[in-house]
């Protein structure tokens, strides 16, 4: 009786999370040919896809080595209070995200007047891929960190014991063993970085990603065309994560 | 030609060991600092004792201890952490490329070279992690109780072979088995709480232990005042019931025995001049009675050494 009502109540729970992909899938489907026709919506799927590889690169680059430097880190102090940074960063509203940037990008600060002499600060590409770094980069290292440090310590030990060099080490062992979890970490960075609209729609109006542009197509055209641009949206940003998913056989 | 390592004071190890080529036993209660001494030879115990072998310290710039990978050495731990996503032919020949047929046969894992970590008994894993560190070729093999969970025929193949192959220059092996330390090895050192005892070869171990719980920790199980301040130890396995003058120091005493808790086992009581000594032993035993022992190889100490078998 009771293991039937968990499942009912599993089937009910599984039916509302599918229900907005299933909605997003009919009705978007009906102008999704025509969606990019729509003024800015092509350019915005290649600002999108351009800024997300930029910004998953600079991800991966510096929250790949973060990851493994907190797994060696000897003081609990040091990792809890980088634990909490994390989670605070990963938990910010990215709408307040998105206005702390824009101050601290606007001219009258010390950085914002420095980058404004080199690039424009606000309103560039560069805003956009500093916003959806600021949004993804917590996912990334956070679920990174985790993977990292799920690998017993005693099978580094072992091999070093046994004369094998740290870097050997890392390219028999801990490599192999956190790729799973990384390819988790990278997928969710993602999904995260072709959605990231907060911090975006403050700092980055233009050039205007992806999801700006469904924001804006919302006001000026209707939601059965934004709906169709979603959709887009959706195709480029979560297959990776679903496909991972299902790859490994098991909930996020 | 020696591998020596010196414990300051400050830490939990005392003492210092010195071994010539060899093998060597490393033995103590649980807890009593087997593994770290151990682990700080392999270089995994952090900051630890100044190691030196055949002269050249084992230290990198700056005073820094050596890391566990410069270090001539392979350790081989109670539980091997096998990498589980590896075959056992890979976790070798990453090793030592090459070496994965060249496995001493009598470890028996020609067998499981296709197979992963998860698909061997705890038996099998460490007779893998020996071959892995066997292809490592070191200087010193250290082993902690590497092969505890190895059966016991297989396991006597293995140290037998350990001490006529001789694998290694230094092979140095913890073990609780007394009978394994006592056969197998060159010298026996054993800790008590941190503290390093200075190694002796099995026989002189036997013969002048170092203290009551040493002794009591090798088997002995009581004493006898020998007259001149000093005692007797008694040890079941070199006791005789009767008396065997060509074989040994005979004491006359009043012996007898019961049969013991289990079907295989006695116990025996032996009193002389109002002290009682007691122990379990094996159940066959041609008399139950005799107004002596002998003491084969009997070992005379400066302590006393109370018997803690309790008499029903």
């Amino acid at each position: 009786m009771l293991k039937r009502a968990g499942g009912l109540i599993t089937v009910l729970t599984l039916v509302m999370a599918a229900l907005p992909v299933l909605i997003l899938l009919t009705e978007g489907a009906r102008h999704f040919p025509s969606a990019l026709q729509s003024p800015g919506a092509l350019r915005s799927l290649e600002v999108t896809a351009l800024s997300g590889a930029v910004s998953m690169l600079v991800i991966f680059a510096v929250g790949l080595p973060a990851a493994y430097w907190l797994r060696y880190v000897p003081s609990p102090a040091v990792r809890r209070a980088a634990g909490v940074i994390l989670v605070l960063a990963l938990l910010m509203p990215p709408l307040v995200l998105g206005l702390v940037l824009a101050y601290v990008l606007a001219p009258a600060t010390w950085a914002g007047q420095w980058l404004n002499s080199v690039h424009a600060a606000s309103n560039s590409f560069f805003a956009l891929i500093l916003a959806e770094i600021y949004e993804a980069m917590p996912y990334f290292v956070l679920t990174a960190w985790s993977a990292v440090n799920a690998i017993p310590r005693a099978w580094e030990e072992d091999a070093w014991a046994l004369h094998k060099t740290p870097w050997q080490t890392f390219r028999f062992v801990l490599w192999p063993a956190s790729r799973p979890g990384l390819i988790t970490a990278t997928a969710m960075a993602w999904a995260r970085i072709v959605g990231a609209f907060g911090a975006p729609v403050v700092v980055a109006y233009h050039p205007t990603a992806l999801p700006v542009q469904i924001w804006i197509t919302i006001e000026e055209t209707g939601l059965p065309q934004a709906l169709s641009l979603a959709l887009w949206l959706v195709l480029i940003g979560l297959p990776l994560p679903g496909l991972l998913t299902w790859r490994q056989g098991r909930t996020p | 030609m020696s591998l020596r390592a010196h414990f300051g004071p400050g830490g939990f190890l005392q003492g210092e060991v010195d071994w010539p080529r060899g093998v060597h036993a490393l033995m103590g209660p649980s807890g009593s600092g087997k593994t770290t001494l151990l682990r700080h030879l392999a270089g995994l115990g952090g900051p630890g004792p100044a190691v030196t072998l055949d002269g050249s310290r084992w230290q990198a710039i700056a005073s820094k201890p050596l890391p566990p990978y410069r270090r001539p050495v392979a350790y081989v731990p109670q539980h091997p952490s096998l990498v589980p996503f590896k075959t056992i032919a890979s976790q070798i020949a990453w090793i030592q490329p090459g070496k994965s047929s060249l496995a001493p046969p009598v470890l028996d894992v020609s067998a499981l070279l296709s197979r992963f970590p998860k698909e061997l008994s705890g038996g099998q894993q460490q007779q893998v992690a020996l071959a892995r560190a066997l292809a490592a070729d070191q200087t010193v093999l250290l082993l902690d109780e590497s092969l505890s969970q190895v059966d016991q025929n297989q396991r006597r193949r293995i140290m037998q072979w350990l001490g006529r192959a001789r694998p290694a220059p230094w092979i140095v092996f913890s073990t609780h088995q007394l009978s394994e330390a006592l056969q197998f090895s060159d010298t026996v050192t054993v800790i008590q709480e941190g503290k390093i005892f200075a190694a002796k070869t099995p026989d002189l171990l036997l013969q002048s232990p170092d203290n009551p719980a040493m002794a009591r920790f090798l088997g002995y199980c009581g004493s006898f005042p020998a007259g001149d301040g000093r005692h007797i130890l008694i040890h079941p396995a070199r006791t005789l019931i009767g008396a065997y003058p060509g074989l040994g120091l005979v004491l006359e005493a009043d012996v007898h025995s019961l049969p013991g808790p289990g079907p295989l086992e006695r116990r025996w009581s032996v009193k002389r001049q109002g002290n009682t000594v007691s122990w379990q032993g094996v159940a066959a035993s041609p008399v139950d009675r005799a107004r002596a022992i002998t003491l084969i190889a009997a070992a005379t100490v400066p302590y006393s050494l109370d018997s803690q078998e309790e008499w029903p």
